[in-house]
Order: C-alpha cells, then sequence, then structure tokens
C-alpha cells in the first residue's frame, strides 16, 4: 500500500491531528551534529538551552553523558554520536541541548548547533531504506529532501529505548 | 601613541565582535524557543494556527539578520586590520543598513508578538468565563 504523507506524519509525529487542516505540513526542529543535519518533530520538543547547567558523568548508562538541570528539575542528556560509535566532540559556542518529551520523560540530546524551526511538506518525506537504517542502528526511519539538503528525522521513540535498555554502571564495553 | 590608540581601538572592536555573536546567538536561541513554543500550542487554537506561520517566518528572518550584523561587523573588522584606514563609506552604510533592518525587524516582531499576546489573553479570558460557568 502506498504510504501518504499523512501516513509520514503520523509515523513521525505520533501526536498529530491527522484530519486537521495542515495535517500534510510538518515543523521540524533542525540540528547538526558531526556535520550531519537531522530533524525532529518541534511538538516533541520542550526547550532548546545552553549547556550551562549540564553536569557531565562518567560510566553511566551508554549513550548518557551527563544530566542537565533546568528550572525544576534535572533530566539525563543523551549523545547521539555514542549511540552510534562516533567519537564524542567538543562543546562550542553553539552547542545546544534540545530537551524533547519522551513517554513521560524529559531526555536531553546534544547537538553541535541548532539551526532553525522548519516547516515542511509531508510530501518531501520518504522512508530510509532498510541498509541505511541498520547502519543508523535504526534512530531514523524516514528523511526529508530539500533542494540541496538532507535531513534526517530522528524516531524519538527509538532513541528511549537504548537508554532503558543501557548497560549499568560498570558494565559499559 | 599611535600604536596605544590602534590597541585600545582593536579591542573595543574585538568586544563589539563578541558582543555581536552572542547577541546573535541568543536572538537565535529564543527565536528557536519561541518558534518550538508555537508549534506545540498550535493545535489547541484556530487563532494562534493562522498567525504561526507567519510569525515563525518572521523568527528565521530575525535569526538571519541577527546573523548578518555579526557578519557585517566581522567583516568591517577584517577590512579595517587588512588596510589600516577609516572605514569606506560603503561599509558605514552596510552596516547602518543592517542596524536598520534590525531595527525594523524587531520592531516588527514585537508588534506581532503584542498581537499574539492579546490573542491569549482573551482566550484565557474566555476560558476561564467558562470554567465559572461550569461551576455555577
Amino acid at each position: 500500500m502506498r504510504e501518504t504523507a499523512k501516513d509520514r506524519q503520523a509515523a513521525i509525529n505520533p501526536a498529530t491531528n491527522a484530519s486537521g487542516p495542515s495535517a500534510v505540513d510538518l515543523q521540524l526542529v533542525c540540528f547538526l551534529i558531526n556535520g550531519q543535519e537531522y530533524g525532529m518533530a518541534a511538538s516533541r520538543v520542550q526547550e532548546i538551552m545552553r549547556p550551562t547547567r549540564f553536569y557531565p558523568t562518567k560510566g553511566n548508562s551508554y549513550g548518557v553523558i551527563g544530566s542537565l538541570h533546568s528550572k525544576d528539575n534535572s533530566c539525563p542528556v543523551i549523545d547521539l554520536r555514542a549511540l552510534l560509535g562516533v567519537e564524542a566532540g567538543s562543546f562550542g559556542e553553539a552547542t545546544r541541548i534540545v530537551v524533547f518529551e519522551n513517554r513521560g520523560r524529559q531526555l536531553g540530546l546534544i547537538a553541535d548547533e541548532v539551526t532553525e524551526v522548519l516547516r515542511v511538506d509531508g510530501a518531501c518525506m520518504e522512508i530510509i531504506g532498510q541498509d541505511e537504517q541498520k547502519t543508523g542502528d535504526s534512530f531514523w526511519t524516514h528523511q526529508c529532501r530539500l533542494d540541496d539538503r538532507m535531513i534526517r528525522i530522528l524516531d524519538l521513540d527509538k532513541i528511549a529505548p537504548c537508554y532503558d535498555k543501557a548497560p549499568k554502571k560498570g558494565t559499559d564495553k | 601613541m599611535i600604536e596605544e590608540s590602534e590597541k585600545v581601538l582593536h579591542a573595543q572592536h574585538e568586544e563589539i565582535i563578541r558582543q555581536a555573536d552572542y547577541l546573535s546567538g541568543e536572538v537565535k536561541l529564543l527565536a528557536i524557543n519561541l518558534a518550538v513554543t508555537l508549534a506545540r500550542v498550535q493545535n489547541h487554537d484556530p487563532q494562534i494556527r493562522q498567525l504561526e506561520p507567519e510569525f515563525t517566518d518572521l523568527i528565521r528572518r530575525a535569526n538571519d539578520t541577527a546573523g548578518q550584523v555579526a557578519d557585517v561587523v566581522k567583516a568591517f573588522q577584517h577590512q579595517k586590520l587588512m588596510i589600516s584606514a577609516i572605514p569606506a563609506s560603503s561599509e558605514v552604510i552596510a552596516i547602518r543598513g543592517a542596524f536598520d533592518k534590525t531595527e525594523a525587524t524587531l520592531n516588527y516582531v514585537y508588534d506581532l508578538s503584542r498581537k499574539m499576546i492579546e490573542i491569549l489573553t482573551q482566550l484565557k479570558a474566555k476560558r476561564s468565563e467558562g470554567t465559572n460557568a461550569g461551576n455555577r
């Protein structure tokens, strides 16, 4: 069965009201990690912060590199590079932490730079092939092609299980 | 004496560049957070849904303008170091143009923000009226 723009949007952003007038539009928070542009559904993002109240931790769960202390609480911060097995980078002037909602909890994601909030037509979305999904540990299932840009769309629900199933302290590889 | 004053001038320019960079970063962070908030709430209200694309586009342009100001100041500084002379009038015009553009964009953001606040205030009033009516 052919995937429609609404189906694609629903796959990326389950909270979308598919019956709304702008159902085929999708708003993405775009960011860079290791020079690659990624996007995540803006409706899932809670806040973007400078890493000023970030406290690094060592030997913690796989992918979690520290915690962020915000106004009322603290949340774990993950580095996608660690999940992908890429060497961790250093924090720069443009480094930001994207705090997003996942199954009722807050998670932070390190981004080298948050570039913009972009409105895209659901028709620009395409499914990534199975082989490519494997190389990305299936963190993204869709990508968006816009002129000379290719944005990988993170499936936020697939990031959290990696955190949940992460080995406990002292059992890291 | 001249070397001393050049050093002071250089330090002042470095400070302006640092502040322009920081301001650009802050405007961008604030603008992106505003756009994210609008993206989250727009499904709850048709008026916000109607205004949101214009507002997000404006935020994008405000980002671009803030970045341009930082770039112009940097370019000016680079040019100044290269020729060690008073900047040509075209550069001054470019800087003034960038600041004028920033001012115009920020004024527009201010007007539109006021409009958004008015709508949100009306919505809050309507909701509290509804809640009061329900409690009676």
